[in-house]
């Protein structure tokens, strides 16, 4: 699929949740490159913004954001319910943190550094199959 | 005496006397019956005959008479014809002995008959020659004599008579004096049953009820039975007697038993006023807990810890002082302990204060059982580590934050050049492709470095609490093969997995994963393109041993004793492979240690490494 | 006592089984429930009961001791030469007072005048005192013989016939009467025909010697010697027709009375009975020395005598010819029912097989 210019078509698209400008720009240059559609926001507060314009069909949430962090988020997702995954992209790798997204019903878990940023799309294949 | 003769011998007497007395009767009747037979013939043979004599005797009478008168001649043939009969009859009558008074008449009689003969053949004789006065005179004593001889023949009847009615009445009076005998001897019999059943009563039923008196006694908990006076020799007597020594026994039994029993309370109770010191006084948290999780006891340093006055700390529910996100963790603690898996553990947790706040406890908690090994209660000591966890977790959250602030550009140049070596890909020379690569490498390599550190930090720190739970090996190796499939397909490397299904040990999983992952990722790395590496497992005694191999590189013997230290790398694998972090076999072991378990290699220098880890296969406390 | 009685009927065997059985489970009892008052209840039942039998056993018959008996001392008597000889009177318990007279007649005579309590006769006497109303009654016949009482003649070849007109000698109201007048009967002659001598016995042989009787009509001893003594030849005659016995007689009301010591008595006569029958030749002495007859005499007479103790049908009927023959003679001015003359009862009570007598009492 093309990509498009115009970020708020709708079309089905993929939310990044990511403070970091260079990690953000990495992963929306990665995604839209294979087609997929990405909207980027940079903090909590944006997300939950995001998803109650329009829910995407996936979210990659970052934990350590401003103004709401990824477990706020998460949480609040849960209170208003999603049909869309969360994969949770930290470079927390401790098992708190890892445990409390999945309590709060992210999808899976990743640690940044741990990962190439290709991973990204086999993530994004995995889940569409899914869907 | 045993009871059978005791009853048989009575019996058997009893049936002796009277069969002997029936049989004596018995013959004495049948004597009789055959001496009345036989003389009830003779009788009537005699009586035929003096019948038949006297008809004769009365028929001559007339012929005579009639001669007498008539002179007739023609008489004659029939009186001698007859006087022919009564010599046959008198001859008869003469045979038929029975000695005694009977013969002697008989024989007077016949006698008698014959001078009656004599008399008529002389009459017969003066009538034939018309002597009318000799015929008369002889006729006349002729007359005399039948009356005698009739007398005589009355006499001879008469006594034979009597004596068969004697004998019948003989017969009789012995029969009615037979069943005379009999009623007596059947009266006897019953007396003499009414005065066994008097015996039997002494012998069988007193001491049976004696027997079950007893028995009653001892089963309504009374062991005082005595002897109730000698209760024979026969079987009874022996059960009742045993029974009364038994019982006897068991009494000094209980009576010892209660002495033990007492010195043993005795002993209890001082121990348990020991620990009940050792409890109230101890200066650590202690409670005692039901299996259900009510609250037993609390001493006075925990009710302190928790900010209640000693004696409201009694009616503290202890789950409303667990924090609420530690109490499913705790609850599963405790049905673990419950259901056996451990003994005792030791767990952080957090606990509300009485004033509202949370706070950091250390909780050692062991189960004690009864003898069945049912759950008694629980023992938990407790600890506050507040300040400390505090500071542990301030400092982890140092730890954490700075990976992951490390982490941040970390991933930001391990991505960008990522990026970059797809997208300059033929734009840029092999040279600059390769040191992209290398940078690229290096940001990985910089990324295991991390997390290593953050795992052995948090180790050393004595942070990471074992989570124990039953692994399966198997399932857990397939896992770690599914994650590493990318870099084994891309040095093509064949992985085996020989571990049976049913291997399960008893440790924390995710460090269990840690290590082995550190393992296979060594293998990988150290194994050159087309070698293989493979996994097994097996239970050895009481332990666990999971084993890595790999035909890779190996590991120079002179440098194997440093193998599992930190940053140590091969020499040979230098070169092959700059971006070791130096810290996954320290992880290992270090992990391993706390895992209570034991690592091993075997290594030849371009042959291969096989690395072995020994855990043991239920968490024991030591 | 009749339990004890019919304990000992029983038989010595089971009365010993019977008597042991209560004692032996008394003491059974009495060693398994020692229970003293039950045992001693027990042992007195036994005791009891043995105590019966031996009274059963023990107690004599009552009844007086002591009877004079009147008898002749003739050989028919032996049975009461016999008895006191051997002692079987007092062996009965009585004391029996022996009146020997020389006939039957005397020793009757003295019954109905009192003087002794039984009297031993021939039949004729009884018969005559009953005919003259006296009330006696016959208890037993101790003898019988048909070759005892007989007549005696001068000359061989004599004949009944040759002593009509003659003198002949005879005790009256005796037997020998009645035989005289059967013999004369059978030849057709009566005491008319004849001249009648009564002779007091002592004197019967002296007459006889004398001369003074053609024939004598007596019995043995007296016969026999009678026989001996005479000069010339003499025949013997006895009656066909005729057997003697002597009776044991009482008056009427002592039968009753006096029925213990009858009893007794006649026990007596019965041992001496059953000893005659077991020793004979000893009974013959017993005889002889009493009577002191020479032994070869005895001997002679011995064999027609008969000693049993009964009551035949022949008495009756010798009863009954005498009967007729006194009443033909007028000479019985009261009735007599020969059946009453006898009492079977005592005899029959004894020993019922002796009386073959058919009688109405």
């Amino acid at each position: 699929m093309a990509p498009h210019p115009f970020p708020f078509m709708p079309q089905p698209y993929i939310l990044l949740a990511e403070d970091d400008l260079t990690i953000g720009e990495m992963m929306r240059l990665t995604l839209e490159e294979s087609g997929y559609a990405v909207r980027s926001v940079r903090d909590g507060a944006e997300t939950l913004a995001a998803v109650e314009e329009r829910a995407p069909v996936l979210l990659f949430l970052d934990l350590l954001m401003p103004k709401k962090d990824g477990y706020a988020v998460l949480e609040s997702l849960r209170e208003s319910g999603h049909a869309f995954p969360v994969v949770v992209l930290s470079n927390l790798s401790d098992d708190r943190s890892r445990q409390r997204c999945t309590a709060l019903g992210a999808a899976s878990y990743f640690v940044k550094s741990n990962m190439d940023e290709e991973a990204l799309l086999d993530l994004v294949k995995e889940y569409a199959r899914r869907a | 005496m045993t009871l059978a003769k005791k009853i048989l011998v009575p019996f058997g007497i009893l049936i002796a006397i009277w069969g002997t007395l029936s049989l004596y009767l018995l013959f004495q009747f049948a004597d009789r019956q055959r001496e009345l037979s036989r003389y009830t013939d003779t009788f009537l043979e005699i009586h035929d005959v003096n019948h038949e004599l006297a008809n004769r005797g009365r028929h001559l009478e007339t012929d005579l008479l009639s001669y007498a008168l008539t002179g007739d001649a023609h008489m004659l043939p029939s009186i001698r014809s007859a006087e022919a009969a009564e010599r046959v009859l008198l001859e008869q009558l003469s045979t038929l002995t029975l000695a005694g008074r009977g013969k002697e008449l008989t024989e007077e009689y016949i006698r008698s008959r014959d001078k009656v003969r004599d008399m008529r053949v002389q009459a017969v004789e003066a009538i034939r020659l018309g002597d009318k006065a000799a015929a008369g005179f002889t006729l006349d004593k002729w007359m005399i004599l039948t009356r005698a001889s009739q007398a005589k023949s009355e006499d001879v009847n008469k006594y034979h008579s009597i004596l068969l009615g004697q004998h019948v009445e003989n017969g009789q009076r012995l029969m009615q004096r037979a069943m005379e005998v009999s009623t007596f001897f059947a009266a006897l019999c019953i007396l003499l049953l009414l005065i066994f059943s008097f015996y039997l009563r002494s012998s069988l039923i007193r001491p049976l009820a004696e027997l079950t008196r007893q028995v009653r006694k001892v089963t309504e908990g009374d062991l005082h039975i005595f002897p109730a006076g000698s209760l024979g020799t026969d079987e009874i007597g022996q059960l009742t007697s045993s029974f009364t020594e038994m019982t006897a026994k068991l009494r000094h039994t209980y009576r010892s038993l209660e002495e033990k029993a007492e010195r043993s309370a005795g002993e209890l109770a001082v121990s348990q006023e020991q620990f009940t010191r050792a409890f109230r006084d101890s200066s650590l948290g202690m409670c005692l807990l039901t299996p259900e999780g009510a609250l037993l006891e609390v001493n006075a340093a925990l009710a302190r810890m928790m900010g209640y006055a000693e004696r409201d700390a009694a009616q503290v529910r202890p789950l409303d002082i667990i924090h609420a996100e530690d109490q499913p963790f705790i609850q599963e603690q405790k049905r673990a302990m419950i259901s056996g898996l451990h003994d005792a553990i030791q767990v952080e947790v957090r606990l509300l204060h009485k004033r509202g706040y949370a706070f950091w406890a250390l909780a050692n908690a062991s189960l004690v059982r009864d003898t069945q090994g049912v759950p008694l209660y629980f023992i938990v000591q407790v600890q506050d580590i507040h300040r400390r966890k505090v500071e542990e977790m301030a400092q982890s959250e140092f730890v954490a934050l700075a990976s992951h602030q490390l982490r941040t550009p970390l991933t930001s140049v391990r991505w960008t050049l990522g990026r970059a070596l797809r997208t300059l890909r033929g734009k840029v020379d092999d040279g600059d492709m390769r040191l992209l690569e290398e940078a690229r490498r290096a940001t990985v390599n910089l990324a295991g470095i991390i997390d290593a550190m953050l795992t052995i930090s948090q180790i050393e720190a004595g942070k990471v609490t074992v989570r124990m739970e039953d692994v399966c090996v198997r399932d857990l190796i397939q896992a770690l093969r599914e994650e590493f499939s990318g870099p084994c397909k891309e040095k093509r490397l064949g992985v085996r997995v020989d571990i049976p299904p049913t291997l399960t040990l008893c440790t924390d999983r995710r460090l269990l994963r840690e290590c082995v992952s550190n393992l296979f990722s060594n293998a990988i790395k150290y194994t050159p393109p087309g070698g293989s590496i493979s996994f097994e497992a097996g239970e050895k005694g009481s332990d666990v041993r999971i084993t890595v191999s790999d035909t890779g590189l190996g590991i120079p013997m002179h440098q194997q004793e440093r193998v599992f230290s930190k940053f140590f790398r091969g020499d040979n694998v230098v070169m092959h492979e700059p971006n070791g972090t130096g810290l996954g076999l320290y992880l290992v072991a270090t992990v391993v240690r706390l895992l209570r378990g034991k690592a091993t290699f075997r290594s030849r220098e371009g042959e291969g490494t096989v690395f072995s880890i020994l855990l043991p296969k239920e968490w024991r406390d030591h | 006592m009749p339990f004890g009685t019919w304990c000992l009927e029983l038989g010595t065997f089971p009365c010993v089984v019977l008597l042991s059985l209560p004692l032996s489970s008394t003491l059974f009892f009495f060693l398994h429930m020692r229970r003293p008052p039950v045992a001693i209840i027990g042992l007195g039942a036994v005791v009891a009961l043995a105590g019966m039998v031996a009274i059963g056993f023990f107690t004599p018959t009552r009844g007086s001791r002591t009877l004079t008996l009147a008898y002749p001392s003739l050989i028919s008597s032996a049975l009461i030469y016999v008895a006191e000889d051997r002692g079987f009177f007092t062996q009965e318990g009585m004391e029996v007072v022996l009146q020997p007279h020389s006939v039957g007649r005397d020793a009757v005579r003295s019954l109905v005048e009192g003087k002794a309590d039984a009297a031993v006769a021939y039949e004729t006497p009884l018969l005559r005192q009953a005919c003259d109303g006296k009330d006696l009654v016959a208890l037993a016949q101790l003898h019988t013989s048909e070759r005892n009482t007989g007549l005696i003649l001068r000359g061989t070849g004599a004949d009944i016939v040759s002593l009509k007109g003659k003198a002949v000698g005879v005790p009256r109201g005796t037997n020998a009467e009645f035989v005289l007048q059967q013999l004369l009967r059978f030849h057709g002659l009566t005491f008319r025909d004849i001249i009648v001598k009564d002779i007091p016995l002592p004197a019967s042989l002296e007459a006889w010697e004398k001369g003074e009787v053609q024939a004598l009509a007596l019995w043995n001893p007296i016969l026999s010697d009678a026989a001996q003594a005479a000069r010339e030849q003499t025949q013997t005659v006895f009656s066909d027709v005729y057997t003697e016995s002597s009776v044991l007689m009482v008056r009427s009301e002592d039968s009753a009375r006096r029925r213990g010591a009858l009893e007794r008595l006649l026990h007596a006569f019965k041992r001496a009975e059953r000893f005659m029958g077991e020793h004979p030749e000893e009974g013959r002495a017993i005889v002889q020395r009493n009577l002191k007859i020479p032994p070869e005499q005895l001997a002679i007479f011995w064999p027609h005598f008969d000693f049993h103790v009964t009551l035949s049908n022949v008495l009756m009927s010798i009863l009954e010819n005498e009967a007729a023959w006194f009443r033909d003679q007028g000479e019985c001015p009261f009735p007599v029912q020969t059946e009453m003359l006898i009492d079977p009862q005592l005899l029959r009570s004894m020993d019922p097989l002796a009386v073959t007598l058919e009688s109405k009492l």
